[in-house]
């Protein structure tokens, strides 16, 4: 026999002949990797057949190794199904993983200063092989992380599984919900552009109005870097991102495993006896072990979800960037991430501090403690009607205040401005950009003349008599060969129409124009009688409701105008690329 | 579900997986390529916005130039000429960028302002992203500026001898200055040719017409002859002036009277017109009644 495991193989050739050396061998080698299980152990798990040796072999891999020995041996089979976890917190560990993995691929190609972010997200776009995907993954990760940890969190209150002994549990992952919540809040600056900049400068213009004075503006400062973001507030949302959430995140998610498995995974409510846990008593027929139903149950899980998020980036979503940072320049709706509506929301009530600040920190208090006041000793759904309804009213308190923090609640816009947004917005394309290339023909084309040519030539009789500029004002007929582009008169017809109320006897108008090589400039023209409006900004109409205009001293209402100019050029593919 | 079951869908999904990435791996290549010059294509649009609102007042709207700038739809900046001219070895979208970005020192007489600094990083308002969307914009001229079946319109470029306007120059008579002393000017002043007088004023060596045409950038050419008058009747400081009195100091001393601002029409700052203040000293005494003669001819 020698000490070196070559000519010890050897030798056992030379003992036991080369097959049963080489299958010892594996073997053995098999063994120590998983720390217990052989070949033929492995061969068992597959299968679904039960241990032939004793004892298990398949439990000391939970005593010897490290990671598995932060997972239980067995579990009580009742919670083993779908129901009662919906396996949500093992997603929320998933997603936590992927997010992690597909963040240092893109830590990469990424510098967090203003002056190259945005360049480097292009680079990530345009020039890395896969950066498209990876960028898409984490971004969509990171949203399905917040949807899944929010229901994760519901789950857990519905089952009652907050109560005693687990309260600890539920307390961390409260802690555990705010870290997801701010990591993806502070990821969605990095990309420094519009979106991510007036999403994030919402999102923080609540520090400052903390009260007194002194403690929002330092607060402010402190998280911003300055008084608006800038190169020190993209630093710190990045380090904060990259650096000190996710190791409060892995710290919490310890703490929060452990009493996990300490406690054993609460059984169905009316699976035992009110005020009794027994989670942790599993008798023996009730045993699922880990090996194999659970490690493959879970693998299966994730499979699935990676092939649905697979499928989703490469054919369903791509992580939007738009234009370069700007903040001379707001969009029309800024509007936070979707998990902030609800606090964009709440400040549309009222007071900043109170609705802002005050509520949500009262809301995220109430949630730590929940289960140190609900002391009620039933789970059961039928004693915990008080408890169940209070949750449901919530989630749908979260969703209404969610709708009045987008713009479609109470944002008042003039309607000519909300014409030129719909029908081409500053992000994205809108209509009058999808028009295929040909389909520009050059002229100027009325809302009030279509393709009627009588009625261009009309037109364009009664603006030479104002003496407006001809050069614009010559009214075409929408040619017979244009018919995206009389689609699109068409919506700008009716959208005039709609706004009847504040843009009375509005008419509107395209203007094109070939401007370079494969570039057309567009000209949208908006033209109303001025209503007259009173200090709070509403329309003022006379008794038979009809609305009053402002006239001139000739007694003619007088006419406003408003408009855009939008270039489109044919190599932009908005047509075709649908976005 | 059986053991067998989950595995075989596990293995299925894992090549599924697999299949899929390798699909991605066959398209990246297009996509990047095809992302880039949607990107460009876009950037040439905010481009064209950037240049209608901050350049086309000097530039033309159509880059076509004008008394206060060089033309950038020029042939010659395509061609190279105007590369080689100033000795610049890099590409011309850097040339381009880089006189957006820095600005440009008044190279010699020929501009009455010089070009603004636009880039953020010299004190600028234009970020970097933003002078390159503005110089693709610029470069998306070339085809029509080489286009030469059916050539651009360029009101106004460099004279350079030997490569343009070498015509121009031979137009001009080689006398003495005029100098600035109107009094002495019009004691001394030949009749004028209206017809010689028209061609200096459009030629590119002077660019009168640059600024003036259809009111570029500066009072109509059409009109000249009775704004004179309106003005002498109606300026106190213009009092007892003769026609020929006003629009010779208009042209030696274009500050000695400064016609108004017109809402943004910007014909002066700070009691200096943005007319070239060196004319006297560029043309002679027929040149100059030739001018004069020509204007008077302008309704
Ligand atoms: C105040 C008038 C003014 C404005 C506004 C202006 N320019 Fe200029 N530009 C000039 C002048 C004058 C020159 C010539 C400078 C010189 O003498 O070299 C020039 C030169 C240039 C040149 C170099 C041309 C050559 O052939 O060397 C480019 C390119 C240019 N400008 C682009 C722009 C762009 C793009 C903008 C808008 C962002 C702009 N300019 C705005 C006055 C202006
Ligand atoms: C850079 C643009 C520019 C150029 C080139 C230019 N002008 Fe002018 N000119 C102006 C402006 C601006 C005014 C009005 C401000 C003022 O009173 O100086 C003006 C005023 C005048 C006037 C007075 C017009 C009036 O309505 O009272 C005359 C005459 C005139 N220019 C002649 C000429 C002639 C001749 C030339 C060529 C030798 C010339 N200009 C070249 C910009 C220009
Ligand atoms: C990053 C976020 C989180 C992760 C990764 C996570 C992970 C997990 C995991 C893996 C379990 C095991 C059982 C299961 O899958 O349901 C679990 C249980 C639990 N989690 Fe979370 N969790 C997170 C957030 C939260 C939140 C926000 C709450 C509530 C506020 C919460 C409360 C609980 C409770 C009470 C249990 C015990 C459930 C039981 O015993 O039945 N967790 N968590």
């Amino acid at each position: 026999m020698s000490v070196l495991p070559v000519p010890s193989f050897l030798d056992d050739i030379k003992e036991k002949g080369a097959r049963k050396a080489v299958s010892d061998l594996v073997d053995d080698v098999t063994t120590r990797v998983t720390a217990g299980l052989g070949v033929r152990d492995i061969r068992e798990v597959l299968r679904g057949d039960p241990p032939s040796r004793r004892p298990n072999p398949r439990l000391t891999p939970h005593a010897d190794a490290f990671w598995m020995h932060m997972r239980p041996s067995y579990y009580h089979a009742s919670v083993t199904g779908i129901y009662p976890t919906l396996r949500l917190g093992w997603l929320a560990t998933y997603f936590f993983a992927v997010e992690i993995i597909t963040g240092m691929f893109l830590m990469v190609f990424y510098t967090p200063s203003p002056m190259v972010a945005y360049e480097n997200m292009l680079n990530i776009l345009s020039n890395v092989p896969f950066g498209q995907v990876m960028r898409d993954i984490h971004r969509l990760g990171a949203e399905a992380m917040v949807l899944v940890v929010f229901l994760h969190m519901l789950r857990t209150f519905i089952t009652g599984s907050y109560k005693r002994p687990r309260q600890f549990t539920w307390v961390t992952g409260v802690i555990l919900l705010l870290v997801t919540l701010l990591m993806s809040f502070f990821g969605y600056l990095l990309p420094w552009d519009q979106l991510a900049f007036w999403a994030v400068t919402i999102g923080t213009s609540m520090v400052e109005a903390a009260p007194p004075e002194i403690v929002g503006s330092t607060m402010n400062l402190l998280l911003r870097g300055a008084p608006d973001i800038g190169a020190n507030g993209l630093l710190r949302a990045y380090l904060l991102h990259v650096f000190v959430l996710p190791i409060i995140g892995l710290i919490f998610f310890g703490v929060h495993y452990y009493k996990v498995v300490l406690h054993g995974h609460s059984l169905p409510p009316g699976e035992e006896e009110i005020g009794t846990d027994t989670a942790k008593r599993v008798p023996l027929d009730r045993r699922t072990y880990f090996m194999p139903d659970v490690l493959t149950n879970e693998i299966l899980w994730i499979a699935a979800v990676s092939f649905i998020l697979t499928v989703l980036v490469i054919w369903f979503y791509h992580a939007p960037l738009e234009s370069h940072a700007d903040p001379q320049v707001t969009p029309l709706h800024a509007t936070s991430p979707w998990y902030f509506l609800w606090l964009q929301g709440m400040l549309k009530l009222g007071d900043k501090i109170f609705f802002g600040l005050v509520i949500p920190g009262l809301l995220f208090l109430f949630l730590l403690v929940y289960p140190y006041i609900d002391v009620g000793k039933s789970r059961r759904y039928a004693n915990r009607r008080m408890g169940l309804s209070l949750s449901m009213l919530a989630v749908a308190g979260f969703v209404i205040m969610s709708w009045i923090g987008s713009p479609e609640y109470g944002v008042e816009t003039s309607g000519d401005q909300e014409i030129v947004q719909q029908l081409a917005p500053m992000e994205g394309i809108g209509p009058v950009r999808a028009i295929s290339f040909d389909q520009y023909v050059p002229g100027t084309y009325a809302t009030t003349a279509m393709a009627d040519p009588a009625a261009a030539a009309a037109l364009t009789a009664q603006y030479e008599q104002e003496g407006r500029n001809m050069e614009f004002f010559t009214i075409s007929a929408v040619p017979e060969d244009a018919p995206e582009l009389l689609a699109v008169m068409r919506e700008f017809q009716s959208l005039i129409k709609n706004h009847g109320e504040d843009l009375p006897n509005g008419w509107g108008a395209l203007n094109i124009l070939d401007w370079q090589d494969g570039l057309k400039r567009v000209q949208i023209y908006i033209e109303w009688d001025q209503p007259v409006v009173d200090e709070d900004g509403n329309i003022v109409r006379d008794d038979a409701g009809n609305v009053i205009v402002e006239t001139d001293e000739n007694g003619n209402p007088v006419r406003v105008n408003s408009g855009k100019v939008v270039y489109v050029n044919e190599a932009s593919n908005y047509f075709t690329s649908g976005q | 579900m059986r053991m067998e079951t989950k595995i075989l869908i596990g293995i299925t999904g894992f090549f599924a997986i697999l299949l899929l990435v390798g699909w991605v791996a066959l398209n990246e290549t297009g996509r990047m390529s095809e992302f880039t010059s949607q990107y460009e294509a876009r950037s040439t649009e905010r481009g064209a916005t950037i240049f209608e609102s901050n350049c086309a007042s000097c530039h033309g709207l159509q880059g076509q130039g004008s008394g206060r700038a060089p033309a950038l739809n020029n042939p010659r900046l395509f061609d190279g000429a105007r590369l080689t001219e100033v000795g610049w070895t890099g590409t011309l979208f850097d040339y381009v960028a880089n006189a957006v970005a820095a600005g440009r020192p008044n190279s010699g007489a020929y501009w009455p302002q010089a070009m603004p600094t636009w880039g953020e990083e010299f004190g600028g308002p234009l970020r970097p992203d933003q002078v390159q969307d503005v110089t693709r914009f610029v470069l998306n001229w070339e085809t029509a500026a080489l286009d030469e079946a059916n050539p651009p319109t360029v009101v106004q470029d460099f004279i350079f001898p030997g490569i343009r306007g070498e015509g121009d120059l031979q137009i001009m008579a080689s006398g003495t200055p005029v100098g600035t002393n109107v009094q002495a000017i019009l004691a001394a002043l030949p009749p004028g040719d209206a017809a010689r007088g028209e061609t200096l004023y459009t030629a590119n060596e002077l660019g009168c017409s640059s600024c003036h045409l259809s009111g570029a950038v500066a009072p109509d050419t059409v009109g000249s002859f009775s704004r004179a008058q309106d003005r002498i009747a109606t300026v106190p400081a213009l009092q007892g002036y003769t026609v020929d009195q006003y629009l010779v100091e208009s042209i030696v001393q274009p500050n000695a009277y400064l016609v108004p601002n017109e809402g943004n029409r910007i014909f002066s700052t700070n009691g200096i017109s943005i007319m070239q203040q060196d004319y006297s000293a560029r043309i002679d005494l027929q040149d100059l009644a030739d001018l004069v003669a020509f204007l008077k001819t302008e309704g």
